[in-house]
């Protein structure tokens, strides 16, 4: 099964899944930064050229500090996050799913002198599609990973519609089936919500427009609705 | 389609992810895509340089326009691969010589002509050559295609265009590193030049960029627009659905039932008699079902594990030397003053500042010693707060403290003087005396004075100079001993009574007060 998930057993026996993050928005992400340093780069020459050749030395300087240290000073402290990243919706992580340290931000950081081989980067684009969680050459040294960021969840939009207790005992994925299945009313086209009730016709004993209804219902007796309906 | 056999996780994504699963896929079947695209592609790119070798240009440019018609070999690979069946070679050079039938004649002529610039190509392209849609529905298709993932696909579409031209330049760049330094060759200028070969080369290096990006780029589209799929028809609830109804039937059919019972006889079976076959108490003693489980693979116990663990430690692995050797050239940059030549060679402090006015030469000047001084005082300040600050661990070294009075100790509270110095010695004597004199306010005085003095000497109580006695009572009882607490509650009870209300103790009372006033607070000697 091809998946582009992550997943970890922390001690607790929890598994916690994470979708990783890939070469276009990774590369998005860079663009991003990039575009950012350009623009602080601009506005320190245009601010150090005043000073002649010693304001050459300090645009040196700051050109260095900036190219080396903007990620990793983001990145430790905006919870693996540079501004391209967070416009993107991704992070840096440890390899473990905590939060991104000094040291191993910084040896990624530097190995970005071996990613860019031999010209923008493409020895890391190589290296993260070859790769099977798009590690670069310097995510590979420091043990990190770019995974998405998790959007807090939503509180699931069900139609509104009297709550009923499933016929049978369902499993985790398969009720998360029928709630999905009753959160996507809007989106789904009639016909193709018949279609997939039919499939369960056998279980719900109804047919078509009744077999939607009764797989709503179910939908929110599952989510607690059938208590709420009591009071 | 037969969605049960689906190769890739299902469920909605976001356009991000749907792009980075297509890679993955890419990847996955990274082997029959690029082998029939080279199949496919290899022969035409050398028919066409041939024809126009006198004008390679153009071979390129019809190289790259051609290029969607190339894209219907890898989007024909995954959409067959996602469902199960990886295409041989033979079928997919089958399928892609009937470009021009009846059938796909029309969307070959869309791609090359109308739609070749169009920059939503990825996801577009599945449209046509997967569902052979045509005029108002293909265009209503991609309306809906539109909707939230255009602008995905056109920056999947950007950063594959700049993928490739980067990738032809890193491989011209790579050669350029590998000519050695000493070697005269005008490498960027014979890159220019309008020979034959070299346009050749570069011809041939662009079809190798494209060759490696092309089946990221489709495939990328491709799980973009099986994302949207996903999304309006819900696939992911679709495949959920039917595992459902395929477990509601095998649990209810009769003749599974009795399948299932009978396996759980065999099991059971099969349990004993591979317990009975070990004697021992130490396997036995272990969770039956999970030494059946195991007996599959290897058999688990703690000598033969023992055994392998023992063999990994002897092993190489565990045995290295290494020797390390720090380099020479460090010790060098820090002891830059033993090497001197006697000019003045260290480029550190050499600053040439010729050019610049001498009024900013003095300034930095100026500037480098006044930040010296700056960083001079800073340490020596840092040192003196370190001191003051962790002065306390001095005591540390003169043991035992000395019960001294701290500058912060009140010197009177509520109008009393509770200095040390001008109390009795025999406290509670003294008191004692003043009752049988009858002279109630200064004996409770006296010895609520003193269980104060007491209190801060010997068990350093924070009181303050604005504390009233209900202050001195919390703090001793959420400080100290309860029993000091209970008797110093006592104490000020009686004292406010006496002070506020007039009410002289009873002597009993107050002989017992003494007492116990003696018992908490005498064990301290004066020195």
């Amino acid at each position: 099964m091809i998946d582009s998930s992550y997943s970890i057993e922390t001690p607790e026996g929890i598994d916690l899944t994470m979708p990783i993050a890939g070469p276009v928005v990774r590369i998005l992400a860079y663009s991003l930064d990039a575009c950012v340093r350009i623009c602080i780069y601009i506005i320190l020459g245009i601010g150090f050229q005043f000073l002649g050749k010693v304001g050459i030395g300090f645009t040196l300087i700051t050109f260095f500090l900036i190219e080396w240290f903007y990620p990793v000073f983001f990145e430790v402290l905006n919870n693996g996050m540079t501004p391209g990243k967070k416009k993107m919706g991704i992070k840096v992580i440890h390899d473990d799913s905590t939060p991104v340290g000094w040291s191993a931000s910084i040896i990624r950081n530097l190995l970005r002198a071996v990613d860019f081989l031999p010209l923008a980067y493409m020895t890391g684009v190589l290296s993260m599609v070859l790769n099977r969680q798009f590690k670069r050459l310097g995510d590979l040294t420091a043990g990190t990973l770019v995974v998405y960021c998790r959007h807090p969840l939503e509180t699931p939009n069900l139609p509104e519609i009297e709550a009923v207790q499933s016929p049978l005992p369902l499993t985790l994925s398969e009720q998360r089936a029928i709630v999905n299945f009753a959160e996507r009313h809007k989106t789904l086209s009639s016909d193709r919500s018949e279609e997939l009730a039919n499939i369960l016709n056998k279980i719900i004993g109804e047919k078509g427009p009744q077999a939607v209804k009764k797989l709503y219902q179910i939908a929110n007796g599952l989510l607690g609705g059938y208590e709420a309906a009591k009071f | 389609m037969n969605l049960d056999s689906i190769s890739a996780a299902v469920r909605p994504r976001t356009h991000w992810e749907a792009i980075d699963l297509g890679f993955m896929m890419a990847r996955e079947w990274w082997k029959p895509l690029i082998i029939s695209w080279i199949a496919i592609t290899l022969p035409f790119f050398i028919l066409i340089n041939t024809i126009f070798i006198d004008h390679l240009s153009i071979a390129a440019v019809i190289m790259w326009w051609l290029k969607p018609l190339w894209e219907r070999v890898p989007l024909y690979i995954l959409s067959r691969a996602l469902f199960g069946e990886i295409p041989t070679l033979k079928s997919t050079l089958k399928f892609f010589l009937k470009f021009f039938n009846q059938s796909s004649r029309f969307q070959t002529m869309l791609w090359l002509t109308l739609c070749r610039l169009k920059i939503s190509r990825s996801l577009d392209l599945p449209c046509t050559q997967l569902e052979g849609l045509k005029g108002k529905a293909l265009s209503q298709r991609w309306k809906l295609l539109h909707k939230n993932c255009r602008d995905a696909a056109m920056w999947l579409t950007l950063v594959c265009v700049h993928l490739e031209l980067f990738i032809v330049l890193a491989i011209v760049v790579f050669i350029y590193m590998f000519i050695p330094a000493h070697v005269e060759f005008d490498f960027w200028g014979s890159l220019t030049s309008q020979k034959t070969g070299i346009i050749f080369c570069s011809n041939f290096i662009s079809y190798v960029g494209m060759t490696l990006v092309a089946p990221f780029y489709i495939a990328g589209g491709f799980s973009l627009y099986i994302n949207r799929r996903t999304q309006l028809e819900a696939w992911d609830i679709e495949l959920e659905f039917r595992r459902l109804h395929n477990r509601h039937s095998n649990l209810s059919s009769p003749l599974d039932l009795k399948i299932s019972k009978n396996v759980t006889a065999i099991i059971f079976t099969a349990t004993i008699l591979f317990n009975a076959s070990h004697n021992s108490f130490a396997v036995s003693a272990k969770p039956k079902g999970l030494e059946f489980y195991d007996s599959g693979r290897i058999m688990l116990n703690s000598e033969s594990s023992k055994k392998a663990i023992n063999g990994v430690l002897e092993g190489k692995e565990f045995h290295q030397i290494k020797t390390t050797k720090s380099l020479p050239a460090l010790d060098k940059l820090f002891n830059f003053e033993d090497d001197d030549d006697g000019v003045n060679d260290n480029p550190w402090f050499d600053w040439d500042l010729g050019p610049l006015p001498d009024w900013i030469g003095d300034m930095i000047m100026i500037l480098a010693k006044s930040i010296k001084g700056i960083i001079i005082c800073a340490v020596i300040a840092l040192i003196i707060i370190v001191f003051i600050r962790y002065r306390f661990w001095l005591d540390y070294f003169s043991m035992p403290p000395s019960p001294k009075r701290r500058k912060s100790d009140p010197q009177s509270m509520f109008g009393f003087d509770v200095r040390e110095e001008n109390l009795p010695d025999d406290i509670p004597g003294t008191a004692l005396a003043l009752a049988q004199k009858n002279e109630w306010r200064s004996a409770l005085g006296l010895l609520y004075r003193g269980s104060l003095v007491r209190l801060i000497a010997m068990y350093d109580c924070e009181f303050k100079d604005g504390h009233t006695e209900g202050d001195c009572v919390t703090i001793v009882r959420s400080n100290l001993a309860e029993q000091i607490g209970k008797y110093f509650t006592k104490l000020t009870v009686a004292w406010q009574n006496l002070a506020y209300g007039h009410r002289d103790p009873d002597y009993q009372e107050f002989e017992k007060l003494c007492r116990d006033w003696s018992l908490n607070f005498d064990k301290y000697e004066k020195n």
